[in-house]
C-alpha cells in the first residue's frame, strides 16, 4: 500500500489530532515525521548531495532527517511527501512592525511609515525562500513532493491587536502570491488552505483555532481533518496522473 | 625678557613631538569635543557616503543615533542597507553639497516643495533626489513620491529633535535643473535618468557659496527651537570618482577637498555651536603616507575608518558608560521571538505525544 508522509511544522499538529480522532479514517493513510518548530527554517537548515539524490536536515534544533526516495519508499511505495513549512504569514505578522511600517498604498495614520513593494517582497523573501528552496530540493533528487499551506491569520490574535486588520491581509496577500508564485514555477503541487476555514475576508474562521486559548497560531483537529482530506485528494490526483511515479 | 607665544604652547602644538617622533597610529590629541556629546545626545547624521560610518560607530558604541526612518523590525541587516535604512538618520541618500543640505532642509521645514520630476529606466521609476535609494527604483511614480514625502519628513524629524548634526561635505561639483532650480545630488544619466545639456546645469561650488549655504542651512535648522542642536562638520577623505571641472581628477579632488575643508573651519571658527572634527586630515594628511586607502587610492580601509571613530570618541568628555549596543546583525533566529518557538514546540510536543 502507498503512502503519504508528512514532515514539516508544528503545523503538522492539527492534522495529527484528526487522525487520532479515527473521524475519517482515511486519514490512517498519512504518516508523520515532523522536523521541528518553524523558526529554524529561516537558517541553512538542509544540506543536498546531488550524487547521493538526498536531501539532509542538518540543524540541531531539528531530527536531522535524511530525505531520499529510497528511504521514503520504506517497502511500501511513497506516494506523496507534503511539507508543511513556513510559507505563510504567520511569523511575518508576528514578527514585524506593521503597527508602524505598513504597504505604502495603505498609509492612513501619519505615524505609519509606509514601505515600498520591493522593501515588502524582500522581507517576504528572506521569510520564505530558505522553506521553498528546500521544497525545491526534494523534488530536484526525485522525491514526488507537494507543498501544504499554514492557515492564515486568526483575527483575535493579540499580537495583531495595534496591527489594522487590511495591513495584515494585504501581507497575506502577498506571501502567498510569491509563495505560490516560487513553487509553481518549480512544478511543486500546492495544497491550499480549505476553503471552509477561510472567512469571507480571507482569514482563517475563529472555529478552527487551536484548543489551548493562548495558542493563535495553529488549527485544531477541524481544522487538521480537512487539510488531511485536502492532502489525501491531492494525492490521489497525483497518483492518478502519475502513477509509476 | 617676555617670552614668546610658542615658549608656553603645549606639545601638540610642535610638528617634531606631536608628530614626526611617533608611529602614525600614536598620533593624537586631534580633537576633543568642544560641547557634550555623551550616550544620551540625540545625534542625527547626514552627509556624504563616508557619513555613514559614523552612524555605524555611533550605534555599535551604544550612543544614541538617531534614526527617525527605521527599518522594519526584522528586516535583515544586509537587506536594510540595501534599501538604504540605518545609513543616514533619514533615507535621504547621500547628501554630497552644503546647499543640497539646504535644499532637504527647506523641503523639511516647508519652506519650498521638491519639484514634479521622475526618472524612468526599464520600466521602473527614480527619485532624482536619491535615485540609488532603492536598488531597483519604484514601481510607480505614486510610489516614489510617497517614499519621499516620508524622508522629508523623517529629516524634519531628526533635524527637530536632534542635539548634534553631524554633517559631512562632500562636494563641490554639483548638478542643477536649469528650470526648477533644483539641485540633484547626481549627474542625471550617470546612474539613471537621461542627461539634457540645455536643461542640467553644472555648477563646480567655490568656497563663498559652499561657506554661504552652510550658513544658511545651520541658520535655518537652528530657527526650529530655542535652543537648537550643535553642528559637527567634517569634510570627507574620500577622493572625487570623476570630474566634470576639466582639471585632472587629481587636482580637483585637491581643490574640491581644499574648498570644503575651508569652508567647514570658518563655520566651526564664526559660528556659535558649530565644530569641525579632522576626518579628512586623519585620512590624508602627509604622515599617514596613505595606509588607509584601499589599493584604489580612493576607497577608505577599515583601519582608516577605526581610526577616525577612535579618535572621535577619544575626543569625547569623559562620559558615564555608554549605553548599550544592539544585538549583532546576522543572528537570524533572533528574528523569531521566543514565545513563538515555545508555542511551536508545545504544539509539536502535545500532538505527537498523544496529549489534547
Amino acid at each position: 500500500m502507498s503512502r503519504i508522509v508528512l514532515t514539516g511544522d508544528s503545523h503538522l499538529g492539527a492534522i495529527k489530532r484528526a487522525q487520532d480522532s479515527g473521524d475519517d479514517p482515511r486519514l490512517a493513510d498519512i504518516d508523520f515525521l515532523p522536523l521541528g518548530v518553524g523558526s529554524v527554517s529561516l537558517t541553512d537548515f538542509f544540506q543536498v548531495d546531488q550524487a547521493a539524490r538526498n536531501v539532509k536536515v542538518t540543524h540541531k534544533k531539528w531530527n536531522n532527517v535524511t530525505f531520499s526516495q529510497q528511504m521514503l519508499n520504506n517497502n511500501e511505495g511513497l506516494k506523496l511527501l507534503v511539507l508543511s513549512l513556513p510559507i505563510n504569514s504567520t511569523r511575518l505578522l508576528r514578527e514585524h512592525s506593521w503597527h508602524r511600517h505598513v504597504p505604502w498604498r495603505l498609509k492612513k495614520h501619519d505615524r505609519e511609515i509606509p514601505l515600498s513593494d520591493a522593501v515588502i517582497r524582500t522581507i517576504i523573501e528572506q521569510d520564505c525562500t530558505k522553506s521553498i528552496e528546500f521544497a525545491k530540493a526534494l523534488h530536484m533528487v526525485g522525491i514526488k513532493v507537494a507543498v501544504m499551506e499554514g492557515p492564515r491569520f486568526f483575527t483575535d490574535a493579540p499580537h495583531l491587536a495595534r496591527k489594522r486588520v487590511e495591513v495584515c491581509a494585504d501581507i497575506e496577500q502577498r506571501c502567498r502570491e510569491f509563495a505560490h508564485a516560487q513553487i509553481q514555477n518549480a512544478n511543486i503541487p500546492l495544497i491550499k488552505q480549505p476553503a471552509k476555514t477561510i472567512d469571507p475576508a480571507g482569514n482563517t474562521k475563529a472555529e478552527f483555532r487551536h484548543i489551548a486559548p493562548k495558542d493563535f497560531t495553529h488549527g485544531n483537529a477541524a481544522y487538521g481533518q480537512l487539510a488531511g482530506a485536502a492532502i489525501l485528494d491531492v494525492a490521489s490526483k497525483i497518483n492518478e496522473s502519475s502513477p509509476g511515479l | 625678557m617676555a617670552q614668546n607665544p610658542y615658549q608656553t604652547l603645549d606639545p601638540k602644538s610642535f610638528w617634531s613631538p606631536a608628530v614626526a617622533q611617533r608611529n602614525l597610529f600614536d598620533i593624537d590629541d586631534l580633537w576633543s569635543a568642544p560641547f557634550e556629546i555623551t550616550p544620551k545626545t540625540r545625534i542625527a547624521t547626514y552627509g556624504s557616503c563616508f557619513a555613514q560610518h559614523f552612524s555605524r560607530a555611533l550605534v555599535a558604541r551604544g550612543y544614541s543615533w538617531l534614526n527617525a526612518e527605521p527599518a522594519p523590525r526584522g528586516l535583515y541587516p544586509e537587506n536594510a542597507k540595501i534599501f538604504n535604512y540605518g545609513v543616514f538618520s533619514a533615507r535621504t541618500g547621500n547628501i554630497y553639497t552644503t546647499s543640497l543640505f539646504k535644499q532637504w532642509t527647506s523641503w523639511a521645514l516647508g519652506q519650498s516643495s521638491p519639484p514634479d520630476i521622475a526618472w524612468e529606466k526599464s520600466g521602473r521609476i527614480y527619485d532624482p533626489f536619491r535615485p540609488a535609494i532603492e536598488p531597483n527604483g519604484f514601481s510607480s511614480i505614486d510610489e516614489m513620491q510617497a517614499s519621499r514625502a516620508q524622508a522629508i519628513k523623517s529629516f524634519r524629524k531628526s533635524i527637530i529633535k536632534s542635539d548634534v548634526v553631524v554633517f559631512t561635505l562632500g562636494l563641490t561639483e554639483s548638478w542643477w535643473d536649469k528650470t526648477t532650480g533644483a539641485e540633484f545630488p547626481m549627474c542625471p544619466g550617470t546612474v539613471v535618468g537621461d542627461f539634457d545639456p540645455l536643461e542640467h546645469l553644472f555648477v563646480n561650488q567655490d568656497y563663498d557659496f559652499v561657506l554661504q549655504n552652510l550658513k544658511e542651512v545651520i541658520a535655518m535648522i537652528s530657527a526650529t527651537r530655542a535652543k537648537g542642536p550643535s553642528f559637527l562638520l567634517t569634510v570627507s577623505p574620500v577622493p572625487l570618482t570623476a570630474t566634470n571641472s576639466g582639471d585632472h581628477v587629481l587636482v580637483a579632488t585637491m581643490s574640491s577637498k581644499s574648498v570644503l575643508r575651508a569652508a567647514a573651519g570658518q563655520a566651526a571658527r564664526t559660528i556659535e555651536a558649530v565644530s569641525y572634527f579632522p576626518s579628512y586630515e586623519i585620512i590624508n594628511a602627509p604622515p599617514y603616507r596613505a595606509t588607509f586607502f584601499e589599493p584604489n587610492m580612493r576607497s577608505v580601509n577599515l583601519n582608516g575608518v577605526n581610526h577616525v571613530m577612535k579618535t572621535f570618541f577619544a575626543g569625547l568628555q569623559p562620559q558615564e558608560a555608554p549605553l548599550a549596543g544592539p544585538p549583532a546583525p546576522g543572528l537570524q533566529e533572533a528574528t523569531t521571538s521566543f514565545g513563538e518557538d515555545l508555542a511551536c514546540e508545545e504544539e509539536l510536543l502535545s500532538a505527537f505525544s498523544g496529549r489534547p
